[in-house]
């Protein structure tokens, strides 16, 4: 397993995907620290600590991250027909979706940490300072302990798209779909059965705590709240589990055309 | 009997009720270069595919190195180099990067091992190309460079001369040649150019239809391919005695239907219809013949098709 994640980091270190993707996110931070810095004054006041705490609006930026994380990864496997020059080695199938999956899940974290520690840096340089930095890193580092898990979840859901649908970008749009749209799907078909069957409903909206997105919502009341980290390691461990359980059985009897 | 590298038992693929391969019997032993010919949609890229785990066969057995567990399997098919269809590869990356890439992948130990195979296949200057801007032969060089990287003890070729230069065809066979004279590798090749399948092959395998018709090794081939003189007779068991006795020649064979092939007197059909009308046998037709691989598959197959 060590030589096929050293192999994929080696893949993706040679993609000019990979870079443009992380200088196009540098910039728009750069872009949006040297705003606040600009306008900074009477009207806008932005601290570091405020800056910091902006994070927590950008978190849902994080499921959809991680979908150009494991499209670089899995690099159009089925476009390109490459996955028969691994099969045909004798590497075994689960190896194959287990390497592609970690690498990443490895890749996003590297990313996450290289992106978040460029912002915070921008913040340090570009914003004045203020008492209440520890607080403000704390609450963010609070915050993101709830969204790993719930992202590394949702790794797992495009992974397991890209190794079964083989379009690329219908697998992406099917994930994004699963993510983004199940909630409301749910909220919408709770609200329409409420008077006919209002088990069914009822069983409907609890279903939405299952979900990859609801760790997260109004996450800012949740602070220091213990329970919502336990909740949403159970949900992205769930997630990550059932995901790739149902991605290695059908890979693994998957035609490599 | 030789160390069996490959042996296949039974070896089925059906999609629904249409069989692509069926009940296929393999047997290859150490130091093979095993043809297999057919035409498009005979079942050669099936058969391939099934071994190279691309996709499961049906029913049967496959034997790689003496395992036949899927776990053994898989251990066994890394000493095996395999180039299925066209060769595929990542476009944004160069031909070294992406031998690279499958050398880490696969644990190959030295970084050498790229430079060696590129230089093998020809490729040692397009090396910093992209796969992208790579023509067809090109692909084919690569991927048979990427299939010998780990020194294969088991070669398998799908079509690999297709899109290949006169040059490049006469540098892939001296190629295999020379990997089967030096590390005795064994190699199963399939080739709609039985020409130059003819060049390499020790033993083919026929199919048609996915069921294998013949296999036959290529000495036994070059026999039955031998210039001869048809003759059909009223009786043949008299007309060997004729060929026997008046000619006092045995190189002849009697086939059903009261055909004989002599394979002596190609020159003089006189003689031997002379000899013939003296034993009292009636000749009904004469034919001269000189059958190559390609005239054999047609025949075998019912003719009319293209191999």
């Amino acid at each position: 397993m060590l030589d096929y994640l050293r192999a994929e980091g080696y893949k993706v270190s040679r993609r000019p995907y990979l870079w443009i993707t992380l200088l196009v996110v540098a910039g728009l931070e750069l872009l949006l620290v040297l705003m606040w810095a600009w306008f900074n004054g009477d009207m806008i006041h932005m601290t570091v600590a405020d800056g910091l705490l902006m994070l927590l609006y950008l978190l849902t930026m994080g499921y959809y991250a991680a979908g150009i994380t494991t499209d670089m990864v899995f690099s159009d496997q089925y476009k390109h027909n490459t996955l028969k020059n691994e099969v045909a080695a004798g590497i075994p199938r689960y190896r194959i979706y287990l390497g592609k999956l970690l690498a990443g899940s490895g890749l996003s974290i590297v990313a996450c940490v290289v992106l978040l520690g460029w912002y915070a840096l921008l913040c340090a340089l570009m914003l004045p300072g203020s008492g209440e930095l520890t607080e403000a890193l704390e609450t963010v580092g609070f915050a993101l302990l709830c969204a790993l898990p719930v992202w590394l979840g949702a790794q797992s859901l495009y992974t397991m798209c890209l190794f079964t649908i083989r379009g690329s970008v219908a697998a992406t749009l099917v994930s994004v779909g699963i993510v983004a749209l199940l909630g409301q799907v749910f909220t919408f078909l709770s609200l329409l059965l409420a008077l006919q069957a209002p088990g069914l409903a009822d069983l409907l909206f609890k279903l939405r705590d299952f979900l990859l997105t609801s760790p997260l919502e109004n996450i800012m009341d949740a602070i220091g709240d213990w329970s919502r980290v336990a909740w949403a390691w159970a949900v992205g461990a769930g997630w990550c589990f059932g995901t790739t359980v149902l991605g290695l059985w059908q890979f693994g009897r998957k035609e490599i055309n | 009997m030789s160390e069996a590298i490959l042996v296949t038992r039974g070896l089925t693929k059906r999609y629904g009720a249409k069989p692509a391969a069926e009940d296929i019997e393999l047997r290859l032993e150490k130091g093979q270069i095993y043809g297999l010919v057919g035409r498009n949609g005979a079942g050669k890229t099936t058969i391939i595919r099934m071994l190279t785990a691309q996709t499961p066969p049906t029913s049967g057995e496959i034997e790689l190195f003496g395992e036949t567990t899927e776990k053994g399997l898989s251990a066994a098919r890394s000493r095996l180099g395999a180039m299925v269809e066209i060769p595929s590869f990542y476009p944004y990356l160069t031909a070294a990067e992406n031998l690279e890439y499958y050398r880490r992948q696969r644990g190959i130990p030295g970084r050498d091992c790229v430079d060696r195979v590129l230089a093998q296949v020809g490729l040692r200057e397009a090396g910093k190309k992209k796969f992208k801007q790579f023509s067809l032969g090109m692909k084919q060089r690569l991927g048979l460079a990427l299939a010998l990287m780990d020194n294969p003890d088991l070669l398998l070729l799908d079509e690999p001369i297709n899109g290949l230069d006169p040059e490049g065809i006469v540098e892939f066979r001296n190629l295999l040649l020379e990997l089967n004279r030096q590390r005795e590798t064994t190699i199963l090749i399939s080739s709609h150019i039985l020409s130059e399948l003819s060049n390499v092959a020790t033993h083919y395998g026929f199919l048609d239809k996915g069921h294998m018709l013949e296999q036959i090794s290529a000495q036994k081939l070059r026999e039955k391919c031998r210039a001869c003189l048809q003759l059909t007779v009223d009786d043949a068991a008299r007309a060997a005695l004729a060929l026997e006795q008046r000619l006092g020649t045995r190189e002849y064979e009697v086939l059903p239907g009261n055909v004989l092939r002599l394979y002596a007197f190609l020159d003089r059909p006189q003689t031997v219809t002379a000899a013939l009308m003296e034993e009292g046998v009636a000749l009904i037709g004469a034919e001269s013949k000189n059958a190559n691989l390609e005239d054999y598959f047609l025949r075998l197959i019912g003719g009319g098709g293209h191999a």
